[in-house]
């Protein structure tokens, strides 16, 4: 059997993905993947055996949303209308259009969404991680993806439209 | 938008761009969105954030950022890793050895007095690069931390007085060593060098002579003495170090 260790620094690039795309900046994300493998390996005793990701990201999206919920976050929204070293990925403009409108969706909402498209969990798989019912994961995901589809269209200029 | 579903459910629309939806579904959902443009307009742009949200955070990249951090000195999250794996191990019951895989390559019995040398290091490493939070309890309120830290691990402790040697206490806090509590002093000198002492309860009651490891370049001076183990870690010359450590042992020994 591979030990609990191992199979935690196996994982870390994929919760590495899941905290950039959860956390406002690069040193968040560092923090927030950090945060979430010291509690994974200090509650090791508490998994059940199965499905190890899911464990740790459900752990770790409920340190993003304490964290949210206290207002640690109050100093870096300030420093978020300066320059932040964005999360760790490709540089680009249409990239940090995102991660802005990103940075503006409602924590819980973003957390869903980043659940189904970044991690592919099914939809009743993010419902037992959250501990919430599959109706709130759904309306979650629906409001996530209208209000940031309205905040992109709402950045861009020019739309396109076919003749 | 519920009277133009035609039939389907917003819920099999998001399954349907999210690629869960069941198989039996598929061909009812595909003749709904060709029946109405403005539908499949819907599923198309939720389809393109999908998109454009996976390609902002690929995997490829995160990989990446694990090897670069794995080359700096200071790598934070394979020493928190470390750190914390020294509590998990003991948590999990391995009661001896535990190799660290693919983070390092040691033997897979460690001896105990040697279990408290990589565990300073690894407090070193973890909190000495902390710029928000090196300390739980700051030097000023020394009294207090003393107190506290003691009644965590059984016993009196001491801040050591390292001002001769050019450190000044920052602070403490409270660190795991295996499953039980262990306390970090952190010092710092002028130049804004840290060093951490880790001090543990230490099982088998005896005496060792000083014992010195070098990893990276983080040094290590560590001893058992009676009930306790102690350990001094910093990225200082092994000379300085060693002053230090005699400097702990002659004013916390006896």
């Amino acid at each position: 059997m591979t030990r609990f260790e191992d199979r935690i620094v196996e994982l870390i690039p994929t919760l590495r993905r899941y905290a950039a795309s959860l956390a406002r900046n690069r040193a968040d994300a560092e923090d927030l993947l950090q945060d979430s493998v010291e509690t994974a390996l200090a509650q090791a005793r508490n998994w059940r055996g199965d499905n190890l990701r899911g464990w740790v990201s459900a752990i770790m999206t409920n340190l993003y949303r304490n964290q949210w919920r206290r207002g640690a976050r109050g100093a870096d929204v300030m420093r978020s209308q300066a320059i932040v070293e964005q999360p760790v990925g490709p540089d680009g403009f249409e990239r940090q259009q995102l991660l802005a409108a990103l940075n503006r969706l409602d924590p819980d909402q973003r957390a869903v969404l980043m659940l189904v498209v970044v991690e592919g969990h099914s939809y009743a798989e993010v419902a037992a991680m959250l501990d919430v019912p599959l109706g709130t994961v759904m309306s979650r995901l629906s409001r996530a993806r209208r209000r940031l589809a309205e905040d992109l269209a709402g950045g861009n200029v020019i739309e396109m439209r076919r003749p | 938008m519920d009277d133009r579903l035609n039939g389907v459910s917003e819920d099999e629309l998001h399954a349907y761009v999210d690629g869960l939806l069941p198989a039996d579904r598929h061909a009812a959902v595909e003749a709904a969105l060709a029946a109405d443009p403005d539908l499949a307009a819907v599923a198309a742009a939720w389809r393109a954030q999908n998109d454009a949200i996976r390609s902002a955070f690929p995997l490829e990249a995160m990989r990446e950022e694990d090897r670069s951090l794995a080359q700096k000195a200071r790598p934070r999250l394979p020493y928190a890793l470390l750190a914390a794996s020294v509590a998990g191990a003991f948590a999990l019951g391995a009661a001896t050895g535990f190799g660290f895989g693919r983070i390092e390559s040691e033997p897979a019995q460690i001896a105990a007095v040697d279990r408290i040398a990589k565990a300073s290091r690894a407090n070193y490493v973890v909190y000495s690069g902390e710029v928000r939070h090196p300390v739980e309890v700051k030097a000023d309120e020394k009294d207090h931390l003393v107190a506290w830290l003691g009644k965590k691990l059984g016993g009196e402790l001491r801040a050591p007085d390292l001002q001769a040697q050019g450190f000044q206490l920052v602070g403490g806090r409270l660190v795991t060593y295996g499953d039980a509590p262990g306390a970090m002093l952190m010092y710092q000198d002028e130049s804004g060098a840290r060093l951490t002492m880790l001090t543990a309860r230490n099982e088998n009651n005896g005496q060792t002579g000083f014992r010195f490891d070098r990893t990276g370049d983080v040094n290590t001076f560590y001893w058992i003495d009676g009930p306790f183990g102690f350990a001094i870690s910093g990225a200082v010359a092994r000379e300085r170090l060693e002053t230090v450590a005699d400097a702990i042992y002659a004013q916390i020994g006896g």
